[in-house]
């Protein structure tokens, strides 16, 4: 919002408009847009917890 | 003999009240959650924007847009909410977070607090840390009692950069639960197995033995 040129990086470019209730930032901040629609979203810290059935599984083998 | 990780982080979940709002810091306070007595739910903030974190992801689960201020996958909890990073200092600086559970590389008798970085390695950052040490009403320290090197992490003046002077309000280890007061550390409690002179020799500033 402070800077004065602010470009956004954007996965899906909506030909229609983005319903009002969805805007976070208004287009007003914006300057220039970047459209990357196959970008890889990696991960970054890959956390999980075991699946519930094979834990219980597990816990019963051991 | 002294608390494992788990039997650590079951201790540190039992100062934690039903309802209250909590930020975890990276490490070996994301075990908590895990452990908490029967009957006691608490709302997670991460500062990255998320009120209301849940556990991990199930394998197969993960979402690379859902992530907590450790850069860890996550889920929510329902009534979970997202919010951006100015809304989400307020919740801090505004005294809203009821507890901060934080690691610490060294805590000092007076309650400094460093636990963002080692000079000459390479940080990220301290995040959130220098913020919730301030806004968090009581701000715990979750740590290994001693370094890896087996020198104390609990010194008379902490020697690493700080995070926040006079912040910590109670440090758990898994040798002992030391309360820092005006009149300096005191020993709250021993974990099983340890004994008083045990903890002593791990600590590196001078801790009152109150009467047990």
């Amino acid at each position: 919002m402070a800077g004065r040129l602010t470009i956004a990086e954007v996965e899906h470019l909506d030909p229609d408009d983005v319903s009002a209730w969805e805007v976070h930032t208004p287009g007003v901040f914006l300057q220039l847009v970047l459209h990357v629609p196959d970008t890889e979203n990696r991960i970054e810290r890959h956390t999980t917890r075991p699946e519930p059935v094979l834990a219980a599984m597990k816990e019963v083998q051991t | 003999m002294s608390h494992d990780r788990n039997g650590l982080a079951a201790r540190v979940g039992r100062e934690l009240r039903d309802g209250e709002y909590v930020n975890l810091g990276i490490g070996l306070p994301t075990l908590v959650p895990a452990h908490l007595p029967r009957g006691v739910h608490v709302v997670l903030h991460s500062e990255n924007g998320i009120l209301g974190v849940g556990p991990y992801p199930v394998e197969g689960e993960e979402d690379a847009d859902l992530i907590n201020a450790g850069k860890e996958t996550v889920t929510v909890q329902a009534g979970a909410s997202f919010f951006d990073s100015a809304t989400s200092f307020g919740m801090i600086r505004g005294g809203h977070i009821d507890t901060a559970i934080l690691g610490a590389m060294q805590v000092s008798a007076s309650g400094d607090l460093a636990n963002w970085m080692i000079p000459g390695k390479m940080v990220k950052g301290m995040g959130g840390a220098m913020d919730l040490v301030h806004g968090a009403r009581r701000v715990l320290v979750m740590m290994e009692h001693v370094a890896r090197d087996g020198s104390p992490k609990i010194v008379e003046e902490c020697t690493l950069p700080l995070t926040g002077r006079a912040v910590v309000d109670r440090i758990l280890t898994d040798l002992a639960v030391i309360d820092v007061t005006p009149d300096g550390l005191v020993l709250a409690e021993t974990a099983p197995g340890t004994s008083v002179q045990d903890v002593l020799a791990a600590t590196g500033a001078p801790l009152h033995v109150g009467p047990r």
